[in-house]
């Protein structure tokens, strides 16, 4: 980046458009701005910063940042706030190509809110404009990225207020100045965003959420279930088996009692009763079935009888009255009025008397869709009706043979209940025993039926517990599998933010110990104490260091001293930024290049032994240099070593009523003597070119 | 990571050498999110970049 052209425009205390063009020589790279204090070099500085990042650029030291237009044309522009506006203007070349960025800020904008600028980027390429951006973010996006506003503070800045850059304390502005400057920004910012809320967070949250602390509870309930499962099943086959050994000691006691005269022929009619029984009991648990399913999918239609009627009411309303089966369609009546013409031939013109009645008809005609619709009722109240009469006859029908063998059965129950008392009641002892030892295996079997079926219930209830658990499980296994790779996201994030983090420290200790030896290369070169040296400390402290003897020890500074050690250090962290890809940085791609230096007061702190030398540094500092210096500071050395090598050269003039205190009439730059305060109505500076 | 802990008891001097020693997946990761960064790198405000959700994208890529 190197800069052509500033223009102002009712900018701070000037009035009007004036301009201010830079240096542009390699060899003459100086441009040199002469004012007194008080009249305009921050606002100058400020007009750069201003254009480039808005408000938001300005120095903190500037006044009142919120009145950026000058008060005259504010004064002048009341009543027309629309077309009076501050506007600063700036040219420069960046990588081939010409840049012009101007911002606007109105009259009416500054008293409604002066942060809302307007902004322009005008590129030009081989004299052809290349791009025209529009006032957007993208726009203050474009200048970011030639020059970012975290850099800005290193390459536009009061030179009497850097000197904080080589006092203690300051390690974090340095490390951020190597961050900013040589691209190592992109690095920290990406650790910011890779263990922000929204990265490393989100990962957490995954974390969190999926993470399953039922399982071991839901494998205990499964391991519990399944073991009073199988507690039931085991009595169910243990049941199973006595039952069997009962039924087989029944039918050895019935063949016995069967072979007893006695009582023959009552066991047989009670032996052919039981199978008879056995068999009922299958039809009638067949006939219980049937009965249920009916009910569960026909029994509805027993009930739509109340539906139907209506159904009925209404198609029959709609038949009395005409509508139904439709003699003419509403169609029909439309394309006739449309056709304005009866099939009758007879004219259908609006409000004749042929016409209403037509249109009457319309009202009362339906439409295809109404026939469908009624038609479609029509069959759906048939088709009901149909299935309720059938319902109605397959559930009387099975109810009946239900009964039937319910009675049938209750009947031989009856009967083989009468044939046990007579055979108990024989005289026959082995007899009555037998029976006796035959109603106790009957007996046990009913016990042993009942167990079953309270087992088989708690199997059933066991089973369907089961597969819940079993389907919960799988849930609680697929959230383990989601935790599991939350777990992993995050850990891979962690290890990534690490790595960046091992890798920026490795960075910036690598660029400290190249700025290092650049910075002591400068001080030396600014430093008349030979024994004395700058250096930057691994902690990032810049230190000046004094030789005692064959110790080095840390010197106590003074201002001046702070702020060379500062211009030392700004000047290599622009060299170093300059040759970055010379550098190779493990970061390809980084933002680094040419920087112009633009100092506000650069000698304001320096003692008479310092101006010379920083004077016959500064050209060297950066490709293009701007200073502000005040006549006083300018004469004697620094005018010796800069003059040399400044191209061009401004005074900032005063105009007005009331010059500041001690400002003298005329300067003496070296040349032509110079009027520096011009006796006007309105105060304003203007900037005056310096032949 | 097991290149993590490789990475952190080697004694290297560069960032280059460094990253040699992070995994495959490491190395990717890296280049892709300080691509995306760099998209970004010149806007002051990242709400509204995408780049949170950009960076989750590329994790979980590598980390299917």
């Amino acid at each position: 980046m190197k800069l052509k052209k500033l223009t102002v425009t009712n900018f701070r205390p000037f009035h009007g458009t004036q301009e201010i063009s830079f240096s542009h020589s390699t060899r003459r790279n100086v441009t040199v701005v002469h004012a007194e204090n008080g009249l305009g070099k921050t606002a100058l500085l400020n007009a750069i910063l201003w254009c480039l990042y808005g408000p938001a650029g300005l120095t903190p030291d500037l006044e009142k940042p919120e009145r950026i237009i000058n008060e005259v044309a504010e004064r002048e522009g009341t009543g027309r706030e629309g077309s009076t506006h501050a506007r600063t203007v700036l040219c420069f070349d960046h990588e081939g190509a010409e840049y012009m960025i101007t911002r606007t800020l109105s009259l009416s904008q500054q008293r409604a809110d002066p942060s809302k600028t307007e902004l322009r980027v005008e590129t030009f390429q081989a004299g052809q404009v290349q791009a025209v951006r529009g006032n957007s973010s993208e726009v203050q996006s474009c200048i970011n990225a030639i020059i970012p506003r975290g850099v800005s503070p290193y390459l536009f800045f009061n030179g009497e207020r850097m000197n904080y850059l080589g006092s203690s304390g300051n390690r974090g502005d340095i490390r951020n100045a190597i961050h900013q400057m040589l691209g190592l920004n992109l690095i920290q910012r990406t650790i910011e965003d890779l263990e922000h809320s929204s990265v490393e967070g989100r990962f957490r949250r995954e974390l969190r959420e999926e993470a399953d602390e039922d399982m071991q509870r839901l494998l205990d309930q499964l391991e519990g279930l399944r073991k009073e499962r199988e507690t039931d099943k085991h009595s169910t086959e243990l049941s199973d088996k006595e039952v069997a050994a009962l039924e087989k000691e029944i039918k050895v006691i019935s063949e016995k009692l069967e072979a007893n005269r006695g009582v023959q022929e009552l066991q047989k009619e009670r032996r052919l009763l039981e199978e008879e029984m056995k068999n009922l009991g299958l039809s009638l648990q067949e006939a219980e079935h049937t009965l249920r399913r009916l009910i569960s999918e026909e029994a509805l239609f027993l009930f739509t009888a109340d539906l139907v009627r209506d159904g009925r009411a209404i198609t029959s309303k709609m038949r009395t009255e005409g509508r139904i089966p439709a003699r003419v369609l509403k169609d029909f009546i439309r394309d006739l009025i449309n056709a304005e013409e009866c099939i009758c031939k007879r004219s259908l013109k609006l409000d004749s008397p042929e016409y209403k009645a037509v249109m009457a008809q319309l009202e009362a005609s339906p439409d295809a869709s109404f026939i469908e619709a009624v038609s479609s009722l029509d069959n759906a109240l048939g088709a009901m009706d149909g299935r309720a009469v059938e319902a109605k006859r397959h559930l009387k029908d099975s109810h009946h043979r239900f009964e039937e063998f319910h009675e049938t059965l209750r009947q031989k129950d009856a009967r083989v209940r009468q044939i046990s008392d007579q055979i108990g009641d024989k005289d026959d002892e082995e007899v009555r025993h037998l029976e006796r030892k035959r109603e106790d295996c009957r007996l046990k079997i009913r016990q042993h039926d009942s167990e079953k079926g309270r087992a088989q219930g708690r199997i059933e209830l066991a089973d369907k517990g089961i597969q819940e658990l079993i389907q919960k499980i799988e849930q609680c296994r697929q959230k383990a599998g989601k935790a599991e790779l939350a777990r992993k996201r995050l850990a891979m994030t962690e290890s990534v933010a690490e790595l960046l983090k091992k890798m920026l420290e490795i960075e910036t200790q690598r660029f400290r110990r190249v700025l290092d030896e650049e910075i002591k290369r400068n001080f030396s070169r600014i430093n008349f104490k030979a024994e004395w040296n700058a250096h930057l400390t691994s902690d990032f402290r810049l230190e000046i260091r004094k030789k005692v003897g064959d110790e080095i020890i840390e010197a106590a500074k003074s201002t001046g001293e702070n702020q060379i050690a500062a211009f030392a250090f700004i000047g290599s962290l622009v060299s170093l930024a300059k040759r970055l890809d010379e550098e190779a940085p493990i970061l390809k791609g980084v933002q680094g290049g040419e920087y112009p230096l633009v100092m506000d007061s650069p000698f304001g702190a320096l003692g008479e032994g310092y101006r010379e030398s920083v004077a016959r540094m500064l050209p060297e500092l950066a490709p293009q240099v701007v200073v502000f210096v005040s006549p006083t500071q300018w004469k004697g050395e620094v005018e010796l070593n800069l003059a040399p090598r400044t191209d061009k050269r401004y005074l900032l003039q005063y105009h007005g009523q009331k010059p500041p205190h001690n400002l003298a009439e005329v300067v003496d730059l070296g040349g032509p003597i110079l009027r520096q305060i011009v006796q006007g109505k309105h105060e304003k500076t203007k900037i005056v070119e310096v032949s | 990571m097991s290149a993590t802990s490789e990475y952190e008891t080697s004694s290297t001097s560069t960032a280059a050498e460094l990253f040699r020693l992070a995994t495959k997946e490491q190395q990717s990761i890296v280049r892709e999110i300080l691509a995306k960064e760099r998209a970004v790198a010149h806007l002051d405000k990242r709400t509204g970049t995408g780049i949170h959700e950009d960076l989750v994208s590329i994790i979980r890529k590598y980390v299917p």
